[in-house]
């Protein structure tokens, strides 16, 4: 929570950089937390299957990240397990390479957390569409991830219009 | 970015289903997305925007579609075009 704190207080003031303790804060907060525990699935969506789970009317946002990320985006390979891709989205938080940004779009109770770092996921997990660079999102107002996937850098997301790099 | 140049037909009939699917049930999303938490709401507009890479490397690999296909590919462009303002609005709340 108070890593929480520390988060709205960056965003509320843009002309401070983060220092590299409360970048550790945050990558700390950001690998404690998991996904929201259940989630509404689109119709178009139900049906799905991949590494033994089925989409429903509800399920975890976890699996339900994970069997789009294998099914429709090819990111991951079938018989990924939710803890293993959990894990991946961890890794890249807590890699070197990880760049951090705040922003929030208007519609947004408390700012997001957007995450760029170089994708380490292992070959054998690789799908066919596997992309150069992780990218996470985490959300102040629920503490959550709210998702997690390959892109091909960092202009390849789209960003809160206040958004801006921690350091 | 999604790739489905080496895509197999069943993929690519995998992709044209849920991208219709998900273009339909487009409008009765924006009229409930506000109610919605922050997670739902940005995971949600997230996802769309890998969805609409998905529709355009579909587009990409039409040529190696067969007939039925195509005509999906058809129904699909004509969706895309009756909910590009709702698509609009859900990409707006990234911003």
């Amino acid at each position: 929570m108070v890593t929480d704190e520390i988060i709205i207080e960056l965003h509320a003031n843009p002309d401070r950089e983060a220092s590299e303790a409360e970048i550790r804060a945050i990558r700390k907060r950001l690998t404690g937390v998991g996904f929201l525990e259940e989630t509404r699935i689109p119709p178009s969506s139900r049906g799905l299957s991949a590494s033994g789970h089925t989409l429903g009317e509800r399920e975890s946002s976890l699996v339900h990240h994970l069997v789009r990320r294998i099914v429709l985006d090819e990111q991951w390979t079938d018989g990924t397990t939710p803890e293993q891709y959990l894990a991946d989205l961890r890794a890249a938080v807590e890699d070197s390479s990880a760049r951090f940004g705040v922003g929030k779009p208007p519609g947004n109770g408390a700012p997001l957390v957007y995450v760029f770092a170089d994708n380490h996921v292992p070959q054998r997990r690789r799908g066919r569409c596997a992309e150069p660079s992780m990218f996470v999102l985490y959300g102040v107002a629920d503490g959550v991830i709210i998702t997690g996937h390959m892109v091909s850098g960092t202009d390849a997301v789209r960003k809160a219009d206040d958004f801006r790099w921690l350091r | 970015m999604a790739k489905v140049g080496s895509a197999t037909q069943e993929r690519i009939d995998l992709l044209l289903a849920q991208a219709l699917g998900a273009y339909e049930e487009l409008p009765a999303v924006v009229r409930e997305i506000h109610g919605w938490s922050d997670a739902e709401r940005m995971s949600y507009v997230y996802d769309w925007f890998l969805l609409e890479q998905r529709v355009q490397e579909l587009e990409r690999s039409s040529a190696k579609m067969n007939p039925k296909q195509r005509r999906r590919l058809e129904d699909l462009r004509d969706t895309v075009k009756s909910h590009r303002d709702e698509a609009e609005l859900v990409k707006s709340l990234a911003a």
